[in-house]
C-alpha cells in the first residue's frame, strides 16, 4: 500500500466517523423530539360528539334534576296557573294587560309564557292535537298538545330553574329537553289513550305566545296535568 | 441534504422549548397581576371601556363592536375595540394590555367558552367588570352580567319551519360553527332537538365550517361531490349559509335545496326577501351591544345586582315576515 493510499483510507475513516456522529447526534434529537410531541402533542383531534357527551356527562344529569323539580316543585307551579276564563276577560278589555299581569318573559325578549288551567269538553282528537271546548263558552276553544313537545314552553312558564342559576345555556337547555321529556311520558302518554270526543277535561297548560294575533287563535297549550272523566 | 433535515429538528425543538418558556412566563404574570392596583372605576367622562370581539372579520361581529362603541361613546365614555381573530392567546393579550390601560370595564365577546374565563376572572380579581355578550363563558361567577342570543330556542322555531319547508323525508346537511364556542351546540342541538323526531329526514353529512363563508363554500362544494341529492342544508350562523348558497348556485342547484342560515345578517335577509334563502333567525347584536354598553355604565355609576345570564330572543325570519326585519333587528324600531 502506498503513502498516498494509506492517507485517502484514513480520511475516509474520519469522514465515515464524522457523519456517523452526525447521525447519532440527529437521531438524539428526532427522538428527543418525538418524545417532546408524544408527551406534550401540539395539537388533539377529539370528535365532536364525543366532547359534547363528555361534557354532559361530566358535568350534569338533567334528566335526574328534571324528575326532581317536578317531583318537588309541580304543585307550586299548578297553584300558580291563571284561570283562562279570567285570562280571557282580561285579554277582551286589554291584551296588554295580559302579558304583563299573567306573562312570564325571560331576558330581553317580545314572546311571553303562560300558565293557564280550564275545563270544557273534548271536540276532537288528533294525531298530535286535542281541541277543547271550554266551559266558558266567552274564553273560546284552545288545542292540547299530543305529539312531541319541542321549545320551551314547559320549562320557561313553569320557572322551575333560572338560567343564571346553571354554568351554561347547554344546561338549561338540556333541562329544558328533559322537561319537555316528563311531560310526553307522565302526561301525554296517559292522555293519548283517555282522549275521546264527547269527554269533559280539566286541564294545567303551558303556552308560549310569540304572536299575539297567530298563538290566540286558538291558544295551543302543553299540558302538565290533566283529568278526564264522562 | 442531511445537514438541512438535521437543521429543522434542531430549530423544531427550539422552537417547542420557547412556547413551553412563553407559556411559563404566561402563568407568572397571571399570579403577579392579582397584586396590582386595581383599575379606574372612578365614572365620569374620562373612563375608558374596552370592547373585544372575538373576529372582525365577519361583518355580523362588526356590527356588534360598532353598536356598543357608539353606545359607550354615547353614554361619555372613551371606547376602543380590540379584535381577538378568533385566537384566545391574542385574546388574552389583550386583556392584559386592557387591565395595564386602566379601563373601567370591558365589554366582551369571548372567543372560547372555557379558554376565555381565565381572562374574564382576571379581570375580575382586577375590580375591572366584564358584561359578555352574544357569547357565553363557562362560568356563572367570573362575568358581572351576560347578554346572550338565545340560540337554542332560535333553534327550535327554524327546526320547526324546516321540517314544514322540507317535509317530512330527505336528506340534509349541516354545516357547524367553531367547535370551541357554545353557539354552536346550543344551535345544533336546538335545531336536532326538532328534526331528529322525524326519523325520515336524514343528516348525510354533518361538519364544521367555522363559521366562515369561504370555509362553508369550500366545504359545501366537498359535500356535494359525494352527496347530490340532498332537499336542504342547515348552518350555524349566515356567513356559513353564504357560503353554502354560493356553492349550490355554482353546482346549479340552488333552487333544488333549501338554505337556512342563523344570525339575521343584512345579505341572507336579502335573500330570503328574493326567495333564495328559506329562513334565518334574527339575533339583535344592536340590543346585545347597546344593553352591554349601559349596564358597564350602570356598574360604574355603582350598580352591582346584575342578572348573571340575560337571554335575548330569536325571532324567525321567513318569507312571509321578512319586510319586519332589516339592519339587524326589526324595521320598526
Amino acid at each position: 500500500m502506498s503513502a498516498s493510499t494509506a492517507t485517502t483510507v484514513a480520511q475516509q475513516s474520519s469522514r465515515v466517523i464524522i457523519m456517523t456522529q452526525k447521525w447519532i447526534t440527529g437521531a438524539g434529537v428526532g427522538v428527543v423530539f418525538l418524545a417532546l410531541c408524544w408527551w406534550f402533542p401540539l395539537f388533539r383531534i377529539v370528535k365532536l360528539e364525543t366532547l359534547r357527551e363528555r361534557s354532559k356527562a361530566e358535568t350534569f344529569d338533567a334528566e335526574s334534576v328534571a324528575a326532581e323539580l317536578w317531583q318537588q316543585e309541580l304543585p307550586n307551579a299548578l297553584s300558580r296557573a291563571a284561570s283562562l276564563s279570567q285570562v280571557s276577560k282580561v285579554r277582551a278589555e286589554d291584551p296588554a294587560v295580559v302579558k304583563e299581569r299573567y306573562g312570564r318573559r325571560l331576558g330581553i325578549s317580545r314572546a311571553y309564557f303562560l300558565l293557564v288551567r280550564g275545563e270544557g269538553t273534548i271536540i276532537s282528537v288528533g294525531h298530535s292535537t286535542l281541541n277543547v271546548s271550554l266551559e266558558d263558552a266567552a274564553a273560546g276553544d284552545v288545542e292540547l298538545k299530543l305529539g312531541p313537545v319541542l321549545g320551551n314552553a314547559v320549562r320557561d312558564s313553569v320557572g322551575f330553574v333560572e338560567a343564571s342559576q346553571l354554568p351554561n345555556a347547554q344546561q338549561f337547555n338540556d333541562l329544558g329537553a328533559a322537561l319537555n321529556r316528563q311531560v310526553e311520558t307522565s302526561v301525554i302518554s296517559p292522555l293519548k289513550e283517555q282522549a275521546k270526543e264527547g269527554r269533559r277535561i280539566t286541564f294545567v297548560g303551558c303556552a308560549q305566545i310569540n304572536n299575539e294575533q297567530r298563538d290566540w287563535n286558538p291558544l295551543r297549550l302543553v299540558p302538565i296535568q290533566v283529568s278526564v272523566s264522562d | 441534504m442531511f445537514r438541512i433535515v438535521y437543521i429543522c429538528i434542531y430549530c423544531m425543538v427550539l422552537g417547542i422549548m420557547a412556547l413551553s418558556m412563553a407559556g411559563c412566563r404566561g402563568g407568572s404574570s397571571e399570579t403577579s397581576s392579582s397584586a396590582t392596583a386595581g383599575a379606574d372605576t372612578g365614572g365620569g367622562k374620562e373612563a375608558k371601556i374596552a370592547i373585544v370581539i372575538s373576529t372582525l372579520n365577519n361583518p355580523w361581529f362588526v356590527v356588534l363592536a360598532d353598536a356598543a362603541k357608539e353606545r359607550a361613546t354615547e353614554l361619555g365614555y372613551e371606547a376602543t375595540v380590540f379584535d381577538s381573530q378568533n385566537d384566545t392567546s391574542k385574546e388574552t393579550s389583550h386583556f392584559e394590555n386592557i387591565l395595564a390601560g386602566k379601563y373601567a370595564a370591558i365589554l366582551f365577546n369571548p372567543t372560547d367558552a372555557d379558554g376565555s374565563v381565565a381572562n374574564v376572572r382576571k379581570a375580575k380579581e382586577r375590580g375591572v367588570p366584564v358584561f359578555c355578550i352574544d357569547r357565553e363563558i363557562n362560568a356563572s361567577d367570573a362575568a358581572a352580567a351576560q347578554i346572550l342570543s338565545d340560540n337554542y330556542s332560535g333553534c327550535v322555531e327554524i327546526g320547526t319551519y324546516f321540517v314544514e319547508q322540507v317535509g317530512e323525508e330527505g336528506e340534509y346537511i349541516e354545516l357547524l360553527g367553531l367547535s370551541g364556542d357554545n353557539n354552536t351546540t346550543n344551535r345544533s342541538e336546538g335545531f336536532h332537538s326538532v328534526v331528529d323526531r322525524f326519523p325520515g329526514l336524514k343528516m348525510v353529512a354533518q361538519q364544521s365550517a367555522d363559521f366562515d363563508r369561504t370555509r362553508a363554500l369550500e366545504v359545501m362544494e366537498t359535500i356535494l361531490q359525494g352527496h347530490g341529492d340532498i332537499k336542504a342544508v342547515f348552518c350555524g350562523n349566515d356567513a356559513m349559509a353564504m357560503g353554502a348558497y354560493q356553492a349550490l348556485a355554482t353546482a346549479g342547484k340552488a333552487e333544488q335545496v333549501k338554505v337556512f342560515g342563523f344570525d339575521g345578517a343584512d345579505d341572507v335577509v336579502r335573500l330570503i326577501g328574493e326567495g333564495k334563502i328559506a329562513a334565518t333567525g334574527m339575533q339583535f347584536p344592536k340590543v346585545m351591544a347597546r344593553t352591554a354598553a349601559e349596564y358597564a355604565d350602570e356598574w360604574i355609576k355603582g350598580k352591582r345586582d346584575f342578572d348573571q345570564k340575560i337571554p335575548v330572543a330569536v325571532e324567525l325570519v321567513t318569507q312571509d315576515n321578512v319586510g319586519e326585519y332589516g339592519d339587524h333587528g326589526r324595521t320598526a324600531e
